[in-house]
């Protein structure tokens, strides 16, 4: 499933993926899968994610009920 | 007796190579701490296992043929030729799924590296290229080994530099 909010929160602070990818120590390919839905990343990652971007985890990464 | 010189002195310069190259790193390379995430060694696992499904089958290919039909390499060949199909189909999982950043951070020095293999193969080849692919029914190693390695790290570098592209599209949507 797509990540947009992780897309919207990397928008809003007018970052490029390799910007955020940078920041956190990954690859920009890994930032892109997250994304994309391709790849789920460890909580280690999450938390990475959420203190770059200024969001909780349950901002960027819980997952909405259908 | 001289081509077992010749041999031992290729297997000696390959270790004395590699340890000289290892040697170099430990002294005066950087940390790997950064060279991989999280997710690519997901990737790099993806990559060995596909690679070793690869190579069990190809043994199993190449032992049922052998019983059902007849020896159809010369001995060590069709080792050879397995360990580099296996080889191959890791290199390539592992271009697909990004599991090594160099590649793609730096890849004008793998571009150089693969020329620099390539060479040395395409010139091995054109040395016993008159020898011809088969000898008494079966491939033979001279020839075709420099062939196929020369071909397949030409493979190789057209699927990194198609990939680079990629990524870079990729970026740029």
């Amino acid at each position: 499933m797509k990540n947009l909010r992780l897309k919207a929160a990397r928008a809003g602070k007018d970052w490029s993926q390799q910007q955020l990818a940078d920041a956190v120590g990954v690859s920009r390919q890994t930032v892109n899968a997250i994304e994309k839905g391709d790849y789920n990343p460890t909580i280690r990652l999450c938390l990475a994610i959420c203190k770059a971007l200024g969001c909780t985890l349950d901002e960027l990464f819980w997952e909405e009920d259908e | 007796m001289e081509t077992m010189n010749w041999y031992a002195f290729g297997v000696a310069a390959g270790v004395l190579l590699a340890a000289a190259i290892i040697l170099i790193r430990a002294l005066f390379g950087k940390s790997t701490d950064t060279d991989f995430d999280e997710r690519q060694i997901t990737a790099r696992s993806k990559a060995y296992k596909t690679a070793l499904f690869a190579l069990e089958f190809y043994l199993a290919a190449d032992a049922g043929l052998t019983l059902l039909w007849r020896s159809w390499a010369e001995p060590g060949v069709d080792v050879l030729l397995g360990i580099l199909f296996a080889m191959m189909v890791f290199v390539c999982v592992a271009i697909h799924y990004d599991a090594y950043r160099t590649l793609r951070e730096k890849p004008w020095t793998n571009y150089l590296l693969f020329v620099i293999l390539i060479i040395p193969q395409l010139l091995n080849f054109s040395h016993y290229r008159e020898e011809g692919f088969v000898t008494d029914g079966r491939l033979n190693g001279n020839s075709l080994n420099p062939a196929v390695i020369a071909g397949l790290l030409i493979f190789v570098t057209v699927l990194a530099v198609h990939d680079i592209h990629r990524r870079r599209e990729e970026v740029a949507e």
